[in-house]
């Protein structure tokens, strides 16, 4: 077993595909630290120059109406109330104050989370990739059929390739998130402030990393899994660019409610240790008068691995119960 | 002869293909084949007749539907993976990564099986792709990718040999050189089994054959003993006055037809009594050639039987 794991390795490390996959990853990886540059620049002395004169402008507009604008927002608020008692139009916030006008500075222990998220999603959506064309390649060549008579025991033949697509990039990631992060605590000390990073920070970047490594390790084997199934690199691809514009694009947004069983959600949810979303809560009234609010959600993290872990384990299974069972022509 | 002394033995194998539409297509219907430990064993038949279904089967690359089937003794598939390293098989065309060179294909699947790498070099020398060995596969003419998959098979050094329809597409040196090879093979003591349904190319090299249709065995046997057996040979005479010579042969009871300005003098005749048979009646032969059947005539003639069209 570890033999054919070996070879898959050197087979995955000498496609071309799994190369220019790899380049291509390190270059949108480039192109997010520009724009990790780009968010945490400060504003320069022009722009901070308008921002200062729209302040002031606020300002006066402010002494000027501020009394009365107060009690028409106070008046709507306690209109609200009358049908919902935890209406809050933070009236309060009204007064014009210059932290809420200027770009706030970039703190990297507040930023880097989001930052590492980007770079999350580019790393699992190319290890699928690159794990589909991984046994893709076998089927559209033919060459499966040549290797099984080297090596007739399927289930073991499946478990080299999960493991591999699964294992092989695991060191990339691991060298690209820490380059990542690297060129981010340079980039926001330039810009912004690296002050406060105490060693809870990096031990919730830590915690983020370790899970983007079981995230790509899944990635790699889904590849290979949907791979297998479809045969073919192209219907790989296909099936996971139409569940991502029809599921999670156009079913997701009309049925908001199933969020919490679909992948991206619980993706969010693994990566970031639990996350919210978002539900409109529609109700009619005695009144008859229909409403809807959007009401914030929780996604725990131990609903979105268990999740995650049984979509894992079934897919696994199945694949390795049609590649042992399937006639190869 | 035992399953022990035989290299392939099948019985009663079957194989149906459906369709997701259920239309189902019988491919094998109760194949009994044996093939001989040592030698080249020819397994003919027309398109469609079941031999890379079979051959699949044997492989573990297709599931039986029905029957026995056993390699060196051993029941396959079950125990496939104990006798798979003592054989070695191209099924259709060679399969290869195209981006890969042929080299790296053949280290890949040698460091699969545990082969040495000194091995490669000694394959692909043996097959002549010493200096090409670099290249990618995807450059390699299709004599080439024969070679290279035959380069593949002997990485394992092994005892069975199946080669299906092995010179498809190749020209005619191409073809020459695969029959060297298989002939090279089998009087190495090494059982090559050769699916085709090109009759010469078997005719040529095989010692045994088995002739199927419609997933059924047909015939089966050494060749000479096939030929023997279903197509008596023929005498084809030159004469003078050939409508007077067919005369005197048909009263004499042979069975005689035109050929052209000859007579085809078929059944059991011997030449020596068609010679005497016309001199009695002062015809004398200016030529008379025994015709011998050869494979295709067998070949045509079962398959003829069988209503399966062979194709030529």
């Amino acid at each position: 077993m570890s033999r054919l794991l070996k070879v898959e390795l050197r087979r995955l490390f000498a496609r071309r595909l799994t190369l220019i996959g790899a380049a291509a990853t390190l270059l949108i990886a480039g192109l997010l630290l520009l724009a990790v540059w780009q968010d945490s620049k400060p504003l320069s002395a022009e722009e901070e120059r308008q921002q200062r004169l729209q302040f002031e402008a606020a300002q006066k507009d402010w002494q000027v109406n501020g009394t009365r604008m107060l009690e028409e927002c106070r008046a709507g608020e306690a209109q609200a109330r009358t049908s919902d008692p935890n209406a809050d139009f933070a009236c309060d916030q009204m007064e014009p104050r210059w932290e809420s006008w200027g770009k706030p500075e970039t703190v990297f222990g507040e930023a880097m989370p989001d930052f590492l998220h980007g770079l999350v999603y580019l790393m699992v959506f190319a290890v699928f990739l690159i794990a589909a064309g991984f046994i893709g390649a076998e089927f559209s060549t033919g060459s499966i059929g040549n290797w099984l008579t080297f090596e007739p025991r399927r289930l073991r033949v499946y478990a080299s390739k999960v493991l591999a697509a699964a294992t092989g990039p695991l060191p990339g990631a691991v060298v690209l998130m820490v380059l990542f992060t690297a060129a981010c605590w340079l980039v926001i000390g330039q810009n912004g402030t690296t002050a406060g990073t105490t060693s809870g920070t990096w031990a919730d970047l830590g915690g983020t990393a370790g899970r983007t490594v079981v995230l790509v390790a899944a990635a790699g084997a889904m590849g290979v899994v949907i791979g297998s199934l479809l045969r073919h690199t192209a219907a790989a691809i296909g099936v996971a660019m139409a569940y991502l514009v029809i599921v999670e694009g156009i079913f997701a947004y009309s049925l908001n409610k199933l969020q919490p069983w679909l992948l991206r959600a619980n993706i969010d949810s693994w990566i970031k240790h639990g996350t919210t979303y978002y539900v409109e809560d529609c109700v009619t009234g005695p009144d008859g008068s229909y409403r809807c609010d959007s009401a914030e959600r929780v996604l725990t993290f131990g609903h979105s691995a268990a999740y995650l872990g049984v979509l894992v384990a079934v897919l696994v299974v199945v694949g390795a119960v049609v590649f042992r069972r399937r006639d190869i022509t | 002869m035992t399953t022990a002394e035989l290299a392939v033995s099948t019985r009663g194998l079957r194989k149906t293909y459906r369709s997701i539409r259920g239309r189902r297509t019988i491919a094998v219907q109760g194949l009994d084949l044996d093939v001989p430990v040592g030698g080249v064993h020819g397994f003919l038949g027309p398109n469609g007749s079941g031999k890379t279904t079979s051959i699949r089967m044997l492989l573990g690359l297709i599931r039986a539907d029905a029957g026995t089937m056993s390699l060196f003794g051993q029941p396959v598939p079950d125990r496939l993976p104990d006798v798979v390293g003592r054989v070695g098989a191209i099924v259709e065309s060679p399969k290869f990564f195209p981006a890969f060179s042929g080299r790296k294909n053949l280290e890949l699947l040698a460091e699969a099986i545990g082969t040495p790498r000194h091995r490669v070099d000694e394959v692909l020398e043996k097959t002549s792709l010493g200096e090409r060995g670099k290249d990618k596969y995807r450059a390699y003419s299709l004599g080439m990718k024969q070679r290279l998959a035959i380069a593949a098979t002997l990485l394992k050094q092994p005892d069975l040999l199946i080669f299906d329809e092995p010179t498809n597409g190749l020209d005619p040196a191409g073809i020459r050189e695969i029959r060297e090879t298989m002939r090279e093979l089998g009087r190495s003591g090494r059982t090559v089994l050769v699916s085709s349904h090109i009759l010469a190319e078997v005719e040529q090299v095989a010692d045994t054959v088995s002739i199927i249709g419609h997933g059924r065995l047909l015939a089966s046997g050494p060749v000479a003993e096939v030929i023997g057996s279903r197509s008596a040979t023929a005498v084809r005479v030159g004469v003078a006055d050939p409508d007077a010579a067919a005369r005197v042969l048909a009263e004499a009871g042979l069975t005689v037809r035109a050929e052209g300005s000859h007579l085809l003098v078929e059944g059991s005749a011997v030449p020596a009594e068609i010679t005497k048979l016309l001199a009695q009646q002062e015809l004398y032969v200016s030529e008379l050639v025994p015709v011998r059947a050869d494979l295709e005539s067998v070949f045509l003639e079962l398959t003829a039987d069988e209503g399966l069209g062979a194709e030529r």
